[in-house]
């Protein structure tokens, strides 16, 4: 990001070249401050307009800028001249007024788009004339890195000794909308900014600004950028990271500490109830987790996570959401998950259902999408006491005969409570699997076992 | 704190200065909050806060930058003095070497402020009597040679810590009143809201002719 605060000889104005689009010619100046460079088109008519108001605001010569010239403007030899003209005047221009640019010159010059000075003047701005009713209507504001980067700059640089020009745009007004933004949310991204040469993820911001945020939202950030979470890390209820390729839970928690280990309470995500870490790379559900000792809810999606681990370590997870991963279980998962209510597992690597079989708490199990191929696998969640909807739709199992009667069957009178692959039974299939049990009575002699032994 | 967060209809900025651990963050705190902290950390750099009091009828919304009291931090809170309409300058009045400080602090604030800016001087820590370390009159003495209001306060107990950051609103609200003070000038540190939706009422949208206080 640019800062002509602290690149003031640094900074050069070029028009290497122009363009013609529907029979206007554009000039395409090229800025750089410092190691930062964009670019911008004007037409002459622009430099015009700049031109007036520079004349009568900032003593700038009236023949300085080329003249006007009606017929022949077309002619390559004159707008070669042309250009170069422009550039001269560009030039002379900017080093007259750098020291205090007007904003009329920085934002011809696109500086209002990379400059740290000239952003949060335009923040500022908009916070003071907008930001209370804004607030008046919502507590949620979504910002992108080079926001957070400008206003962390601000915080702890001292390179802004001639910032404030005008009352409104004092940073002030910033930190105060920051201040009462319940919900943020940060969308970042590996592409460059505008015409520029800056990248939203290379960009590192604080989040110290923040007060009362209870809900965060990271999408598609570089968490290594995070330099410190401040109070957010005391007050965050949810928090929400997708698409932003973390390993370790540890890469997000404790991403603004030089020691990542989970023994410091001064780390600790007290108030944090909800994660939704979906669509990264975690391997597994590392020690992290700890960090988040009052955690209700984790959603997991679309990760390479290959065992359910540490869960045991949440006493108050309720719900968990791991869909997408490439899960395999083996084992009796009662003593990971038997507090768990909700429990989404679809789109995994799930062959068997008997680890589930003492999972007595499920309400919600969805197991679509994996590898559960046998029928007699019913009986081992056919048993659970709570159990309200079972989605077991994309296993071979669901392609079976009969498959939906064969599920009612097993939950026998329990059945007219269970919603299937998102579908109450119909009378029909009640009938039918009442029929189904009765000639097995006859046939064993005895009502059918549905609580497997062991 | 009863004011609706949104229904103001002037911006005041201030800041507080002094030498670390004069209790800057504890009063603003307190005047926020209405709490004490008793063990708060070091500020790093600034910190910021805000409340809406009522000065003369007017609703008035205080922009508050606590700053860092530690010499490591100066050059970054130097740039928060601009456009400052009130400074609060803060000593101990159990450590001497803070309020002998205040001439640097005053010269400073001189500096980097402007002409109108109010400055007001705290006494802070009235409430550990038996540690007293400058008389009262002694400060008294100095506000009033270099024309800054004062009172002695605690952020612990609460004293006068209203009565600080009201008459010092007070102050620069008749600074507006009678003229000393431009709206328009940049840096004034002052600003009139334009009109917002949800308002209360329309009459607060120039100062009264007249304040009682
Ligand atoms: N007894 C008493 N203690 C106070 C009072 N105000 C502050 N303190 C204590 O003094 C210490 C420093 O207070 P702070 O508010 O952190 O001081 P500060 O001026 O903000 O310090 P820096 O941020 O380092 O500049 C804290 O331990 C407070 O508890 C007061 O009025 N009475
Ligand atoms: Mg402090």
């Amino acid at each position: 990001m640019a800062c002509l605060l602290e690149h003031d000889n640094n900074f050069t104005v070029a028009i290497p070249s122009y363009e013609i689009k529907n029979n206007v010619t554009y000039y395409e100046i090229h800025v750089t401050v410092g190691a930062v460079t964009w670019s911008v088109s004007h037409r002459y008519n622009d430099f015009v307009e700049l031109h007036e108001v520079l004349i009568a605001d900032h003593c700038i010569a009236k023949e300085m800028l080329p003249q006007k010239k009606l017929i022949g403007n077309r002619d390559p030899g004159f707008i070669e001249k042309r250009k170069v003209d422009l550039e001269a005047y560009l030039r002379v221009v900017v080093n007259y007024l750098q020291r205090a640019m007007p904003l009329v010159l920085a934002k011809f010059l696109d500086f209002d788009k990379y400059d740290i000075t000239y952003i949060l003047q335009n923040m500022a701005y908009k916070c003071f004339m907008d930001g209370d009713s804004f607030l008046m209507k919502s507590s949620e504001y979504t910002f992108n890195p080079l926001q957070l980067h400008a206003i962390s700059e601000r915080l702890q640089k001292c390179c802004f000794p001639t910032e404030v020009s005008n009352n409104q745009h004092d940073f002030s007004h910033i930190i105060d909308f920051c201040q009462k933004l319940q919900t943020v949310i940060v969308r970042g991204g590996r592409s460059i900014i505008g015409t520029s040469n800056i990248i939203y993820n290379s960009l590192p911001f604080v989040m110290t600004m923040f007060k009362s945020v209870s809900e965060l939202h990271f999408y598609n950030i570089h968490l290594p950028n995070v330099c410190d979470f401040g109070s957010v890390r005391l007050t965050v209820g949810c928090f929400v990271i997708n698409n932003s390729c973390i390993k370790q839970l540890t890469d997000a928690l404790l991403c603004d500490k030089v020691h990542k280990t989970t023994e410091s309470s001064d780390d600790v995500w007290n108030k944090l109830v909800k994660i939704d870490f979906s669509w990264n790379e975690l391997s597994g559900i590392d020690d992290g987790i700890l960090l988040a000792p009052n955690l209700q809810n984790l959603t997991l999606d679309g990760n390479q996570i290959r065992k359910i681990e540490n869960i045991e370590k949440l006493p108050k997870l309720t719900y968990l959401c791991m869909s997408a991963n490439y899960i395999v279980v083996e084992d009796c998962l009662y003593s990971q998950l038997k507090n768990i209510v909700f429990l989404n597992l679809s789109q995994n690597k799930i062959t068997k259902l008997s680890p589930f079989a003492k999972l007595v708490n499920l309400k919600t199990l969805d197991l679509a999408s994996n590898s559960v191929s046998e029928a007699s696998e019913i009986r081992y969640v056919s048993c659970l006491p709570k159990l309200e909807y079972l989605v077991l739709t994309g296993n071979p199992l669901s392609t079976i005969i009969d498959y939906r009667v064969k599920v009612f069957e097993a939950f026998g009178n329990r059945a007219q409570c269970l919603c299937l692959d998102n579908e109450r039974p119909s009378q029909k299939e009640l009938d039918t699997a009442a029929v189904l049990r009765a000639l097995t009575v006859v046939r064993e002699g005895k009502t059918p076992i549905t609580i497997p032994s062991g | 704190m009863s004011a609706p967060p949104y229904s103001y209809s002037y911006i005041f900025k201030y800041i507080i200065i002094g030498d670390m651990g004069v209790g800057k963050s504890c009063l603003l705190h307190q005047f926020t909050e209405k709490k004490f902290m008793s063990d708060c950390p070091h500020t790093i750099g600034v910190e910021f806060g805000t409340r809406i009091i009522d000065v003369c009828g007017q609703k008035i919304k205080l922009q508050i930058w606590d700053t860092a009291g530690q010499e490591r931090f100066r050059a970054v809170t130097r740039s928060y003095y601009r456009g400052a309409a009130g400074a609060l300058m803060v000593y101990d009045t159990t450590r001497r070497t803070t309020y002998n400080h205040l001439s640097s602090w005053l010269t400073d604030t001189r500096n980097l402020t402007n002409p109108s800016t109010v400055i007001f001087l705290i006494g802070n820590k009235s409430d550990l009597k038996d540690q007293r370390d400058v008389a009262y009159e002694e400060a008294k003495q100095f506000a009033d040679e270099n024309g800054l209001m004062f009172v002695e306060a605690s952020a612990k107990t609460g004293d006068n810590v209203e009565e600080a950051f009201v008459e010092t609103a007070k102050k620069i609200f008749q600074c507006i009143q009678d003229g000393r003070l431009d709206l328009n000038a940049t840096e004034s540190g002052v600003q009139h809201k334009p009109s917002q939706p949800g308002r209360q009422t329309l009459t607060d949208q120039s100062p009264k002719p007249s304040c009682s206080c």
